[in-house]
């Protein structure tokens, strides 16, 4: 086998990722894993440098306990090649994937592909959220865990879902200060998410530590609160938030300004489909499970009979998941090369019982916290959609009146989605938009490679080579 | 914002942004050291008529880049510090 052929190459080294590479590390294959990153374990692992000594969060679930000793064994481990700092810029016809590391791009082959490339935080806009200083839930989490960087010694959280909690637990024991907690969802409407929890012990747990900390540090949490702009000249200063009536409308009395220099926001988490897009597997919409998600059977094999997906992409439905279908899809993947024996095959039938239960969470999570569409249907005309374009309501809305209701024609009329970020961050608003007056998800705008910006020389090189090779 | 007391931290480097000495510590990104160090604006004012500044903190969103030893359009999130390191971005 040449250098750059492998027998499995796995996309994306999250928990999902880890798992499937330690199972496949057992067997005699030429194993890669591949990893934007430059530290492995995804977003739920992040931990600080090893030249720090960590002596910040000392709460560890179960899930995470494991995930960092996978991370230990697969750097020790001689027959899986580790990719680091490797962004994908697509996948290609003849198995092969091309992928920029340190402005050089790489092409690698695959026999099976595994995709494991996790979720992103979704957003509902509103006017300021693009101003410096308002920051996603997860980039506080990253400058805590990574850095040990505090981002503001005062912070105010707002969205959806416990994500919201956990982050406010990592500034206070990081010794900030969370200035309250606006949690869009009213407490009643979370009462669900309670029989979610009963499958998973763990994330009980999880829930009263945060908790505890949350209220002994008597941070004010309100339910069925949402933050209505951010102002500033060049960052932001102070923030408004309000009370949603009945109606859906914010109680114009409830409204109050809060000053701070730090606003995070999170309203739930949309997966990262572009690589498994990039090669072509089928997609489906399901709104309990995040929205657009990978098709796979229920051994998380894609319509392609080579490509296996696993984690978030999947399903939107946390650590647990992935770890389970990590496994499953590692399992799967050496059945279908007959190198599994009985008990491996036993495994597979308890990983997909599993694996139902992790669904029922997930629906729940998603259900539970989503957003209502009609705040999207009213986000105000000035707010700005496409951050990187700079396109405001007003735009989009006016594309949607006089056009078909599709992905493709909101992009081609407005540019939304067609800066740097190539709508990872305005493509689920707009799509929940587009929802909010049509009733109907559309379909999301074709995918075109390369799937992150790369340098159109390392592009050439490759076309070139491609067309030597015909 | 500051860096969390009751960390031990090793190995402090020295970046220069926009010709100044800025002093981090390996392990750090280079957008979190920036914010450390007390920068928010990351250009885009002329073209947008407001300031880019990290949001994602991951990778997606593309709004922490920076010039980095001379090349461009480079993830500070994504990044990490090295010492003498050379990044440049419009503070506006």
């Amino acid at each position: 086998m040449k250098g750059n052929q492998y027998d499995v190459i796995i996309v994306g080294a999250g928990i999902a990722g880890l798992k499937a590479a330690s199972v496949l590390a057992k067997y005699d294959l030429k194993v890669a894993i591949i990893d934007e990153n430059p530290f492995l374990g995804g977003q739920y692992l992040r931990t600080l440098p090893e030249n720090f000594k960590n002596k910040l969060l000392k709460f560890k679930t179960s899930v995470k306990k494991e995930g960092l000793k996978l991370i230990d064994e697969l750097k020790n481990s001689t027959n899986i090649k580790i990719f680091r700092n490797s962004t994908v810029v697509g996948v290609y016809e003849g198995d092969k994937l091309l992928f920029d590391r340190e402005g050089k791009s790489e092409l690698i082959y695959y026999k099976k592909l595994i995709i494991s490339t996790g979720a992103r935080e979704k957003y509902l806009p509103f006017p300021g959220w693009d101003l410096p200083g308002v920051f996603s839930l997860g980039a506080v989490q990253v400058f805590l865990k990574s850095n040990g960087i505090l981002p503001a010694e005062e912070i105010v959280l707002a969205g959806t879902g416990p994500f919201l909690y956990a982050v406010a637990y990592e500034i206070l024991k990081a010794g900030g200060k969370v200035k309250g907690i606006y949690e869009l969802k009213r407490f009643k409407e979370q009462i669900a998410f309670s029989k979610g929890l009963l499958d998973f012990p763990g994330k009980l747990i999880e829930a009263f530590v945060y908790l505890e900390e949350i209220l002994s540090n008597h941070v004010p949490i309100k339910y069925g609160w949402r933050v209505l702009k951010a102002e500033g000249d060049d960052s932001v200063r102070r923030i408004s938030v309000g009370k949603i009536g009945k109606d859906g409308e914010v109680i114009e009395k409830s409204i109050k300004n809060i000053k701070t220099e730090l606003l995070a926001i999170g309203f739930g988490f949309v997966p990262n489909l572009e690589v498994a897009r990039s090669a072509g597997v089928n997609i489906i919409y399901d709104e309990t499970l995040g929205g657009w998600i990978v098709n796979t059977d229920e051994r998380l094999m894609s319509s392609n009979k080579n490509i296996y997906a696993c984690g978030e992409i999947t399903g939107v439905g946390g650590a647990e998941k992935s770890q389970i279908e990590g496994e499953l899809s590692a399992l799967a993947l050496l059945d279908s090369l007959n190198l599994l024996d009985n008990s491996g095959k036993n495994k597979i039938q308890k990983l997909i019982k599993k694996r139902k239960k992790a669904i029922k969470y997930s629906k729940c999570f998603n259900t539970v916290f989503s957003v209502p569409l009609e705040f999207y249907k009213n986000i105000e005309d000035d707010t700005v959609i496409c951050r990187c374009e700079n396109i405001s309501m007003k735009k989009i809305r006016e594309a949607i009146e006089i056009g078909p209701s599709d992905m493709n024609f909101v992009k081609t009329f407005t540019r939304a989605g067609m800066g740097n970020c190539q709508g990872r961050i305005c493509g689920p608003i707009i799509e929940n938009i587009i929802k909010s007056f049509e009733g109907k998800s559309p379909h999301p705008p074709t995918m075109r490679k390369p799937i992150k910006p790369t340098l159109i020389g390392n592009l050439k090189k490759f076309y070139e080579e491609e067309i030597k090779s015909d | 914002m500051k860096r969390i007391k009751g960390i031990e931290r090793k190995e402090q480097v020295e970046i220069i942004v926009n010709g100044k000495r800025i002093s981090a510590y390996r392990g750090e990104t280079l957008a979190a050291a920036l914010w450390a160090a007390g920068f928010k604006r990351f250009g885009g004012k002329a073209l947008k008529g407001r300031y880019n500044s990290p949001f994602c903190g991951m990778g997606v969103c593309f709004e922490c880049l920076v010039t980095v030893n001379g090349v461009p359009n480079i993830r500070s999130c994504m990044t990490l510090v090295e010492d003498g390191m050379e990044v440049e971005f419009d503070e506006g």
